[in-house]
């Protein structure tokens, strides 16, 4: 294919025509009861529709010209492989060359929606490692698939041809498990089910909880009675059952969301790539090179933290630019198995210090401690200002008291979790980072990933001889900066050295 | 580690910009306070000149603070800078993590003829601020010499 200049497939011109018809039906369908309201009024004729034909043709016609311009940018467009370059050419009144240079992309995804499923074509994404496009995707086209599968060929082999550390890890022996391809299993639907109900976010959690013991609450003061709640005429009735659907199918629709996306998961290892594949009407297919993953982020919700399960997801440019690309490695899973599976498909990331408890040094409790004081006081203030200016006592009234102390009691045990789940500690061949209160995250970032440490303190730490800080990784905008808990100055002088080594 | 201390135009340069952000703070807050009719409230009387208060205790001491704590180093590994009033700040930028250098002035920068150098790796940026010109430029000739060397080293290595 070197040097052999080939185009998308015909295809994206009908879906990007199609799109900006489908956006225009989405508009009228909106304006719908106007619609209705036109075509059923007594005064309508159908000989009236024929003042609407200036505009049906306007409307044809611009989109029989916006079928011309993507036809145009179609056919003067070109793909090909230059060298150790991969090239997109747009020869059209603005024209562009973007070459990418095959040694830096970060993954390759081959991707496909319900319309490119039944055209058999393939949206091949490419992602180079940089830190200026982190958040969007470099390369998007679509191709037959047929040469959607050749390009992503040849595209890893010569990624593979162009970095000579490669060669050296197929050929060291103690590596040598991983080459060979593991056997490919498929997450079962109740795999999936499982994740995403262990995926329930704390918000939700904490919503429900204050409709569990909220409403009652209320009852038993006399701020809500049943009549409240009863419909009064039908209307009502309506509109509240209407409420009560739109809230059901939204979560509904965010749980299917979810079921749909991680619809046939399956990860395997090929080599010296991850291959990860999922989705149900958008299939996604990366394969991602080790050697560009730049953390592995292990994470336990509030569901999963109390049942003991985890899961594990990737940092790594070109994972998660769009609401369908999930980094995920592991689906939500048992820790005994989470652990297992990470060490076959994983086993640069070792797991083994995650067993272990780790302490924070000495003086942590106490800085917790005063920080937390603090932010009460804060909060304190916040309220009794709020009183002043609003010239109401409200400490008087006793659902005021039950709301004030149940919102402190819970910021004290988020402060209680958080440290008892925050952690920083430095490991063979990467730094560990664990964060979270009701949730847990842990990060493990090898230290040749990270690109530079700021560490923070205080004078209340300072006093203790601890400190806090970040470290900034090549990563999207959300995961670049990852924060560390408390650290001895020992532990960083540990880690400074470490990294100028 | 050699740490080195700023020039004495630094400290006049953050007194110059601490004051000016102060007066358009409080020059805000005034005119939003009198707009509103804020200052009928007793309680805001005082808010108003308990942030008035601190803003000025801020403005005679952060900058003094802030000079005597700020030091930098560049040495064949990395670049060290610290920096803080109440909270201090240090980062460790190793060299063989650079991809780029800026150098920038805005205007009461100018004023005292001070630049900062922006260092910027895959994962972000770091600054060291309120430089001599003469030392920038230095600063940044040298980096520009270290990265390069740096990249050969990178080359030659994979070749």
């Amino acid at each position: 294919m070197t040097n052999n200049k080939m185009r998308c497939h015909f295809s994206i011109i009908i879906e990007k025509t199609a799109g900006i018809f489908i956006f225009c039906i989405i508009l009228a369908l909106s304006d719908l009861d106007s619609i209705l309201d036109i075509l059923t009024s007594p005064d309508f004729q159908l000989a009236d529709l024929k003042e609407m034909l200036p505009f049906l043709l306007g409307f044809f016609g611009c989109l029989l010209l916006i079928f011309g311009y993507h036809f145009l940018v179609w056919r003067k467009t070109f793909i090909y492989i230059d060298g150790d370059s991969f090239v997109v050419e747009r020869n059209t009144l603005n024209r562009k060359k973007s070459t990418f240079s095959i040694s830096s992309i970060a993954n390759i995804n081959l991707e496909r929606n319900a319309f490119e499923l039944l055209l058999g074509t393939y949206r091949l994404k490419l992602d180079t490692d940089s830190l200026s496009t982190a958040d969007s995707t470099d390369v998007s086209i679509v191709l037959s698939a047929q040469k959607a599968h050749a390009l992503k060929k040849e595209l890893l082999t010569l990624m593979k041809k162009d970095d000579p550390a490669d060669l050296n890890e197929i050929s060291d022996p103690a590596k040598s498990d991983c080459t060979a391809e593991t056997s490919v299993s498929y997450a079962s639907l109740k795999e999936v089910l499982s994740h995403c109900f262990f995926n329930l976010s704390t918000r939700l959690l904490f919503l429900t909880l204050i409709v569990i013991i909220g409403i009652p609450l209320l009852f038993y003061l006399g701020k809500l009675s049943l009549g409240d709640i009863l419909p009064q005429n039908d209307s009502n009735f309506m509109r509240r059952l209407l409420t009560i659907l739109i809230l059901v199918f939204t979560y509904g629709y965010s749980l299917l969301k979810q079921l749909f996306c991680f619809y046939h998961f399956s990860c395997f290892r090929q080599g010296d790539s991850l291959i990860i594949r999922y989705g149900f009407l958008r299939k996604q297919d990366f394969t991602i090179p080790i050697k560009r993953i730049n953390a592995l982020q292990i994470i336990q919700p509030p569901l999963a933290r109390l049942t003991g399960r985890m899961e594990a997801r990737l940092i790594c440019i070109g994972l998660g630019d769009s609401d369908t690309e999930k980094p995920q490695l592991t689906l939500c899973m048992k820790k005994k198995d989470f652990y297992k599976h990470i060490k076959e498909l994983l086993p640069e990331f070792s797991t083994e210090s995650l067993q272990t408890v780790h302490k924070l040094p000495k003086g942590s409790g106490a800085v917790s401690l005063l920080s937390c004081i603090c932010s009460l006081l804060l909060i304190h203030i916040g309220v009794v200002t709020a009183g002043f200016i609003f010239k109401e006592n409200l400490f008087d009234e006793l659902f005021f008291i039950i709301c004030y102390s149940t919102i402190v009691s819970l910021y004290i045990l988020y402060n209680l979790l958080h440290y008892f789940t925050m952690g920083t500690w430095l490991d063979k061949e990467h730094l560990v980072l664990q964060d979270g209160a009701y949730s847990k995250q842990i990060w493990l970032i090898p230290y040749h990933k990270i690109q530079f440490v700021t560490y923070r303190q205080n004078f209340i730490s300072h006093r203790f001889g601890i400190l806090k800080g970040y470290i900034n990784i090549l990563a999207s905008m959300g995961n670049s900066m990852l924060f560390f808990s408390f650290i001895s100055e020992e532990k960083k002088q540990k880690l400074n050295h470490i990294l100028l080594e | 580690m050699k740490l080195k201390k700023l020039n004495k135009k630094a400290l006049y340069c953050m007194y110059a910009a601490t004051a000016f952000s102060t007066i358009i703070a409080i020059s805000i807050l005034t005119i939003s306070g009198l707009y509103f009719s804020l200052f009928s409230q007793p309680f805001l009387k005082i808010v108003y000149f308990v942030i008035l208060a601190l803003s000025l205790i801020n403005l005679f001491i952060s900058p003094f603070f802030r000079y005597r704590r700020y030091r930098y180093s560049i040495d064949d590994e990395c670049i060290y800078i610290r920096e803080g009033y109440i909270f201090i700040t240090e980062n460790i930028v190793p060299l063989e993590r650079l991809h780029k250098l800026d150098m920038a002035q805005g205007p009461i920068d100018r004023f005292f003829g001070l630049t900062k150098v922006t260092v910027t790796t895959a994962g972000g940026d770091a600054t060291i601020c309120f430089l001599e010109r003469e030392t920038a430029l230095s600063i940044a000739d040298s980096l520009k010499r270290k990265i390069n060397t740096i990249a050969q080293e990178e080359n030659h290595d994979e070749q």
